[in-house]
């Protein structure tokens, strides 16, 4: 008797390895993807020009 | 940011200086209100239906079934006391047998959104994912409603 | 040392006469802010604060959240 295992599920923008997509919940999600993509993703639309290290996205490196 | 500003105000001499650290994400996802060119942007808290049904984990489903139907709905959120989300009954969850229990029938911790996700996001995601409905909560994993993709389509299409 | 708030606690003490700033970049502020917040980049709290804020009132600062 054989086994195949089941088919590994993973985030399609990140590759990490996945039980469900995070969205909605389902294996066979056509665009299967984790919760730290999904929030990213969210968060896409909000401009979000600061960093909290310090830089900024529009300062010149170096100056 | 907030505590190097709040730790700078104080070394310039202002007396009494508070950090709410956890800003304006905490304030956002507790449905409290805000103000600028986003405030009145349609939003996954204000289309969500609230009159969506919910039972307990204590019911039976197949009793819940029938009062799901009978009010036209094809989706039912378990909840307990206080409307914190424990699971969740689609279609294909009501169509098992009437006396499975509920904790056992429905999908459990099932993903939510918060009240704040602007309307034309969520619009995207549940298109893209296929997702005919979804609870939205707040950070404390209370329930606000459940909100339908054709209702968040049309409002994201109205803005257009 | 500043002290911590929380939403409660804000909420009290800017009905109390507290002053609300938010630290973000202008932009962030100007798409959304807490109801009663003045904007007050972290970049310009040097050049700016002691001008435009009062020292002998309490001063609440916030920006998205603890990352």
């Amino acid at each position: 008797m054989s086994t195949v295992p089941a088919k590994t599920l993973k985030c399609r923008k990140c590759g990490r390895t996945i039980d469900s997509c995070s969205c909605c919940d389902e294996r066979d999600c056509p665009p299967p993807t984790c919760y730290i993509c999904l929030s990213e993703d969210l968060a896409k639309s909000r401009r979000r020009l600061h960093v909290h290290a310090g830089a900024s996205l529009t300062e010149r490196q170096g100056s | 940011m907030s505590p190097r500003a709040a730790w700078r105000l104080e070394s310039l001499g202002f007396g009494e200086v508070y950090d709410y650290t956890v800003g304006k994400l905490d304030w956002m996802a507790a449905g409290l209100p805000t103000e600028g060119t986003n405030a009145g942007l349609p939003r996954a808290g204000d289309l969500a239906r609230k009159d969506t049904p919910t039972c307990s984990l204590d019911e039976q489903l197949g009793a819940v079934r029938d009062r799901v139907h009978a009010l036209g709905w094809d989706a039912v959120v378990v909840v307990n006391v206080e409307r914190i989300v424990f699971g969740l009954l689609r279609a294909k969850e009501l169509a098992f047998d009437c006396d499975r229990p509920i904790a056992q029938a429905m999908r459990p911790g099932p993903s939510t959104f918060r009240p704040y996700v602007l309307a034309k996001e969520m619009a995207h995601s549940m298109v893209e994912h296929k997702l005919e409905s979804s609870p939205i909560t707040t950070s404390d994993g209370r329930l606000v409603g459940l909100l339908l993709q054709k209702d968040v389509v049309a409002a994201a299409e109205s803005r257009q | 040392m500043p002290k911590e708030i929380d939403r409660h606690g804000l909420r009290r003490m800017v009905e109390a006469g507290a002053q609300l700033v938010e630290v973000l970049p202008a932009e962030e502020y100007l798409e959304e802010h807490l109801p009663g917040a003045i904007s007050l980049p972290l970049r310009r709290l040097d050049m700016e604060a002691t001008s435009v804020l009062d020292k002998t009132r309490p001063v609440i600062v916030y920006c998205w959240d603890v990352a």
